[in-house]
């Protein structure tokens, strides 16, 4: 009861609020809207049993989603949260298609056969989940790790104009590095 | 999700808990309002500052709000309520004695996640109300948050790493032998700092700095201000509780049942974040932020590296 | 039960002040200050935090309309007390806290729709004056020339002729652009400092340009056409004039001056308690205690601010004009030093060259172009850091014959 209960309300929050995202006019509401959104899911996730997965859903997004809006407002041509502004371009195909797509997926869900369940959860799924990504396939993730990391690394180190030897000097000798606006070391 | 509520206390603790979080937090208000007090070299004594809390509360409470000219009220409100209401969720988790309200199989990433709600709070009150230094100061609480979060998530991690599991009371009944603290003190260090950044609180409270005249509350007032303040201190009491389950045994200890020592490594925590406050100037964001990611991050995955090492040969 | 009449009756007993000071009536302020301490009343850092509006001294035409401003931003309860140099302040101040605590009294405020924080007003007040384009009567089109420290928006500089037509939220006119010191472009915001921020030189106006938190612009005033005759030189005044003042006197002023500046700046810093210790002792150094009492703990405090390694990792590398912040801040602890070995000497000040003692004098445009390319949180350092008493030039002009 409670769990049905659970999710109609996210359901409806998560749609609504992701509706939202395109029929307000400001970019910073839109921007919590589409947190809103995702909250949502993440409590989804959370009805469907996967504890971590939905927590961890909830904590990503809320530090993706202030880094966007910090970065939304910055490049944006107006600081929205002031001038009213649309959020869509090409509004017909626009709409057709993300309602078109949202149906199409419903269709699917409500007609797909779904498999009963047999058996009952693992009881340590935390665990059992960290087996599935890093088990078999620790070789995987730990490429896919480093080549984050390293691409991370490759986007700043090209996106600076500067480098070691602008900072300290032809010889690296400068005792303190020579930044137009200093930090805390060096 | 799987509450696993094996540990967790008596429904009727679900009620009970803001009240007594309330309660605790006007303590160290009081706390904090003696020795400011003694600083200026008043004379209030302590019932005087005993009654500051509450004086402060009548004062906000009859307040009246304030309005600027294209504010975004929805963001602003929204703002100030999701601090106490974060602060209050991840109480949820931490061990009132060594049984918490909630016991989550996940308790330390939920924990978490409730923090960081904590970014999104203070730059919406920023945001909100249309002001220039209210605005910076939201977003100095944004490059705060990139900061300190990592060395933060390092820290929790390391403690669930050492005790094999992400559930709050697992991680206490693994110090039974050894608190983490003596294993892990850079983690425990790093932790105690992104607290007391994560709750603005000096020195780090740039975000609602004296130099922006209150930054991010500039231009709050009245219940507003009642909840921005109130939820801040919230979550102060909160995330320094935290420290002792993870890191300081629980309510381990002799002679004093459990809550009681869980009320005596907190009240230590945070008599020390009071004292500290008093002794350093604010951090200013452009020297935290790289001491924070050259310096305290590599810190801290060293100390994730040798704590796996250490359980690694111990599972040998 | 009236619940409210006893909420205020217990909120009014711990009101928190605002302090408007007045440029030249500085005593006024620090005797205000020393009020406020001595009742534990707290010091608000902006109209919205506050119950009390306190003006310290007679303001000028322009603080006085300021001051109004910041009156109608405060949220009721509140109450004002005007102080002038003959007010008996504890007097004052009690009248204040028996207002605040007046339920009829404040619920007729919250009714009164001009004494409310009425919307329209505040839209008034908000106004961005604009420094590039000059606009009193265009962009938000109020003749508002400043506007309190904490209130702020966005203004444009140019081109209000191609937002004709678009509405503007609130009356606000957008940000423009401008290129950024990175070579991006970025909003440029026109936002006054002043004259109402905590720790901030009485009647000071700072119209900057704000690219993020980059002064990129900056442009300085006093309001009322600058201080007066600064309190802190009325002995070395008096010697002028022929007066028999005391090095000690002197010295004694200097020594007062200087612990002011350093808390002002400790404040900004945000280093409360050796603020509060250095504001203590100024007015322990004011009220004439002897050297025996004042001399120990002060030079205790110079020692914990020099050797203070947190103030010296953040107050590093952050110009100011021609020298740093730090420099500046040694220079202060210098002076102060000086002025302690001072205190009781009983030459005749007008023998012996106390120019040691003297601080920074800065013009309006020089404080101006120190602040240019600095953060927000720099810029606050630096003007703390100065503190200055500006002066006009024809002040200047006169003060130096008085040497």
């Amino acid at each position: 009861m409670l769990a049905d209960v659970s999710f109609w309300v996210l359901g409806i929050v998560a749609v609504l609020s992701g509706f939202a995202v395109f029929r307000l006019n400001s970019m910073a509401r839109v921007t919590f809207a589409l947190l809103a959104s995702f909250l949502a899911v993440a409590g989804l996730v959370v009805l469907l049993g996967l504890g971590y997965l939905g927590v961890v859903t909830a904590l990503m997004m809320v530090i993706e989603m202030v880094v966007m809006a910090v970065f939304m407002i910055m490049y944006m041509m107006n600081p929205a949260g002031l001038m009213p502004m649309s959020m869509y371009h090409n509004k017909a195909g626009s709409m057709a298609i993300s309602v078109g797509t949202f149906a199409v997926l419903a269709v699917g869900i409500l007609l797909t056969d779904w498999p009963v369940r047999r058996g009952v959860p693992a009881p340590a799924q935390t665990y059992q989940l960290g087996l599935a990504l890093m088990g078999g396939q620790m070789l995987t993730m730990m490429t896919l790790g480093v080549t984050l990391f390293a691409t991370i690394v490759a986007t700043v180190v090209l996106s600076t104009g500067r480098g070691r030897y602008d900072r300290y000097g032809d010889d690296l000798a400068a005792p303190r590095a020579d930044d137009p606006a200093g930090g805390g070391v060096g | 999700m799987d509450t696993g509520d094996r540990m967790a206390l008596p429904l009727w603790w679900v009620p009970l808990l803001p009240v007594l979080l309330i309660v605790v937090t006007a303590g160290v208000v009081a706390v904090d309002e003696a020795a400011a007090a003694r600083a200026r070299g008043a004379r209030e004594g302590l019932l005087g500052s005993a009654v500051v809390p509450l004086r402060e509360g009548a004062r906000l409470l009859v307040g009246q709000r304030r309005r600027t000219v294209a504010a975004d009220s929805v963001l602003w409100r929204i703002g100030g309520a999701t601090l106490p209401v974060a602060a209050l969720l991840a109480a949820a988790v931490v061990p009132l004695g060594s049984r918490p309200v909630a016991d989550l199989t996940d308790g330390v990433v939920w924990f978490n996640a409730m923090e960081v709600l904590a970014w999104a709070a203070v730059w919406m009150v920023g945001w909100g109300a249309n002001s220039a230094l209210s605005l910076v100061g939201g977003y100095r609480f944004v490059a705060q948050g990139l900061a300190y979060e990592l060395p933060h998530m390092f820290a929790l991690i390391t403690a669930a790493l050492a005790a094999g599991s992400l559930r709050v009371t697992d991680i206490v009944a693994a110090q039974q032998d050894l608190w983490f603290v003596v294993i892990m003190p850079v983690a425990f260090v790093a932790y105690l700092v992104s607290a007391v950044a994560m709750a603005f609180w000096g020195p780090f409270d740039a975000a609602v700095g004296r130099d922006l005249a209150g930054g991010a509350a500039a231009e709050l007032s009245g219940v507003d201000r009642l909840v921005f303040a109130g939820g801040r201190w919230l979550l102060l009491v909160v995330a320094v509780a935290m420290a002792v389950p993870l890191f300081l045994g629980g309510g381990a200890g002799p002679w004093l049942p459990a809550w009681g020592w869980v009320a005596v490594k907190a009240g230590a925590l945070l008599t020390s974040v009071l004292w500290l406050r008093r002794r350093f100037p604010t951090v200013r964001m452009d020297r935290f932020t790289e001491v924070s990611w050259v310096v305290l991050v590599p810190l801290t995955v060293a100390q994730a590296l040798v704590v796996a090492l250490v359980v690694l040969g111990r599972g040998m | 039960m009236d619940l409210t009449g006893w909420l205020l009756r217990v909120a009014a007993r711990r009101p928190h002040a605002l302090v408007v000071a007045v440029p030249g009536e500085t005593g006024l302020r620090l005797a205000v200050e020393m009020e406020l301490g001595r009742r534990g009343w707290p010091v608000a850092d902006s109209p919205a935090g506050a119950d009390l509006l306190v003006v310290a001294g007679t303001p000028g035409p322009e603080l006085a309309a300021v001051a109004e401003t910041v009156w109608a931003q405060l949220p009721a309860p509140r109450a004002r007390v005007d102080v002038a140099g003959d007010s008996d302040l504890s007097r004052a101040f009690d009248a204040g806290e028996r207002e605040l605590a007046d339920a009829a009294l404040q619920r007729h405020v919250v009714a009164t729709p001009e004494a409310a924080l009425p919307h329209a007003a505040v839209t008034d007040h908000r106004a961005v004056h604009d420094i590039a384009a000059a606009p009193e009567s265009g962009g938000a089109g109020h003749g508002m020339a400043m506007e309190p420290g904490m209130a702020g928006g966005h203004g444009m500089h140019s081109g209000h002729g191609g937002m004709e037509g678009m509405e503007m939220p609130g009356g606000v006119p957008m940000a423009d652009l401008g290129e950024d010191r990175d070579g991006l472009r970025l909003d440029a915001l026109h936002v006054a400092l002043g004259p109402v921020l905590p720790d901030w030189p009485a009647g000071l106006v700072l119209r900057v340009v704000l690219q993020g938190d980059v002064v990129v612009d900056a442009e300085a005033e006093v309001l009322d056409g600058g201080a007066g005759p600064s309190f802190w030189a009325e002995p070395r005044r008096r010697a002028g004039a022929g007066e028999p003042v005391s090095v000690g006197d002197v010295a004694r002023r200097a020594a007062a001056r200087h612990l002011d500046g350093l808390a002002r700046f400790l404040g900004v810093a945000a280093w409360t308690d050796p603020a509060d210790r250095a504001r203590r002792w100024r007015d322990a150094v004011l009220a004439g205690e002897p050297t025996g009492q004042v001399g120990a703990p002060v030079r205790d405090l110079i020692t914990r601010v020099e050797r203070s390694r947190t103030l010296r990792w953040l107050i590093r590398g952050v110009p100011a004009g021609e020298c740093e912040v730090a420099g500046l801040l040694a220079a202060r602890l210098a002076a102060l030093r000086a002025a302690l070995a001072l205190l009781d000497d009983p030459r005749p000040a007008t023998d012996v060259d106390l120019r040691a003692l003297d601080d920074a004098v800065i013009t309006p445009a020089g404080l101006a172009a120190a602040l240019v390319g600095a953060e927000l949180a720099a810029a606050r350092l630096v003007v703390a850091a100065l503190d200055p008493h500006l002066r006009t030039p024809v002040e200047e002009a006169r003060s130096h014959g008085h040497r």
